[in-house]
């Protein structure tokens, strides 16, 4: 008994004196930090349906780290780090989670796979019935997406590194996935947990923003359902057919995303039921735990640990701040147009977190006039933000590899 | 029906232009720049104008 270690019994707390003092605190932090997410998830104060997936994933591959050889440290839950085929083919045996991260992740299939399912719960309808506001308050909300860029090459990120943060700005999980494993693929693990950890919070911080840029008279302003007229479902379908078909052609480097959308606006307006259940169902909300317990696990100290993360939490949160602002000042410039008959705090809906700025400023509308309905307006600018990211997206993936060739 | 008409041909044209027209002018950058952007914004431009070829029907009234 003399001999025995207690350290040796418990490898996971072993493996923290073994490793590099920077690397054993930034696994407690990070266990610290799982536990919050996992805490805020549940009380719902983020997105639950991420957040507790990811913040137990986080907890989990920091507590579990083993050693692996003779003084190698690693875990079994998945090496994002893996670029040989055949040792991909053999940490897929030992692994539980690299066969899921290596068959959807990597290539994007799992974000697809949430487009298929947003495509599939997104009514363009409210778009194509006032396709000129939607347009423009979404184009104004991209305001981050396109500011961030500039400024973050000023900060020291290359090209391709700044346009994958600066999509965060279009708020939209899947696309800064997409984005960020085409253009910036070592840094896409930290990019892409930034911007959920934002999205998550958009919820909380919107509201205070809205308050702050938009007088309670201009909060007040009532819309006219009346006026908002409805389109058929055969044409709604024709238009996803006819824009599928031009954005992939314009985009073939983001026809993917495209194709996912639209097939799911497709199919969710042919009414095909099977599928649409499929895809609303089983494959978004799969695809959504997958993704948020893969996160979290990709959040391992030695993985995340990159001089850059600072710079990318600051331009994260700026580029979302600025197309907030963007959306709201665009919703003004609507209020004036349309002869104060436009209440601009649908402007904020126009940052395409689908659906949660849309019920951010219709909360925000009934907290003054709880009778006060602006959603279907909300709807269709939050729709369309999520077209105008997308196309913001593929101008990206397409331009920033030919521009750093010049 | 004009609109639809017109914005699909508007938006093929600026596909076009974008991914075949602006490769004749592989030697001058900003001349294919220039006609990519051009191509690009056309044919964003011809969806717009497809939306509103849209029948859209208001409180039972066609519009």
């Amino acid at each position: 008994m003399g001999g025995l270690n207690v350290l040796d019994l418990f490898q996971g707390v072993a493996t923290l004196f073994a490793a590099e003092p920077k690397i054993a605190i930034a696994r407690l932090v990070l266990i610290a930090l799982g536990f919050i997410l996992v805490y805020m998830g549940f009380k719902e104060y983020l997105e639950p349906l991420i957040m507790i997936p990811m913040g137990i994933g986080m907890v989990s591959v920091n507590a579990g780290v083993l050693f692996l050889g003779a003084k190698a440290l690693g875990t079994i839950f998945v090496d994002p780090m893996l670029s040989d085929p055949a040792d991909i083919v053999n940490i897929m045996q030992v692994d539980f989670l690299q066969p899921i991260y290596t068959l959807t992740f990597s290539n994007g299939l799992i974000a697809c796979f949430v487009f298929m399912g947003i495509g599939v719960i997104t009514d363009v309808g409210y778009v194509l019935a006032r396709p000129f506001t939607s347009m423009f308050i979404a184009l104004c909300a991209e305001f981050g997406s396109v500011a961030t860029l500039p400024l973050a090459v000023v900060m020291g990120l290359n090209l391709h590194e700044a346009a994958a943060i600066s999509i965060i700005g279009g708020a939209d999980g899947p696309m800064v996935l997409y984005t960020s494993l085409i253009l910036a693929r070592h840094l896409f693990v930290p990019i892409t947990i930034v911007a959920y950890l934002y999205l998550s919070l958009t919820y909380g911080g919107y509201p205070y923003l809205i308050r702050a840029l938009v007088p309670k008279k201009l909060r007040e302003v009532r819309m006219d359902l009346t006026s908002l007229p409805t389109v058929s479902r055969g044409q709604k379908f024709a238009f996803a057919v006819m824009g599928c078909t031009v954005l992939s052609l314009l985009f073939p480097v983001a026809a993917p995303l495209f194709m996912s959308f639209f097939v799911g606006v497709a199919i969710r307006e042919s009414g095909v039921a099977h599928f649409v259940e499929l895809l609303e169902g089983p494959l978004l909300y799969g695809s959504t735990f997958f993704l948020g317990l893969l996160l979290g696990v990709l959040c391992e100290a030695r993985t995340i640990l990159d001089p850059k993360v600072l710079t990318l939490l600051v331009l994260g949160m700026l580029a979302l701040l600025l197309s907030g602002i963007g959306g709201i000042i665009g919703g003004i410039i609507m209020y004036y147009i349309s002869g104060k008959k436009f209440n601009p705090v649908i402007g904020i809906s126009g940052v395409s977190c689908v659906p949660t700025t849309a019920k951010v400023a219709q909360k925000e509308v009934g907290r003054i006039d709880p009778n006060n309905i602006i959603l279907p307006f909300a709807v269709g600018a939050n729709v369309c933000g999520v077209i105008t990211t997308a196309i913001l997206t593929g101008i990206y993936v397409t331009i920033v590899p030919l521009v750093e060739k010049l | 029906m004009k609109f639809w008409l017109a914005g699909v041909l508007i938006s093929l044209t600026g596909v076009a232009m974008a991914r075949i027209v602006a490769r004749v002018a592989d030697g001058n950058t900003v001349l294919m720049a220039v006609i990519y952007i051009l191509g690009v914004a056309l044919a964003l431009a011809g969806l717009f104008i497809v939306t509103f070829g849209m029948e859209k029907e208001t409180a039972g009234r066609k519009k």
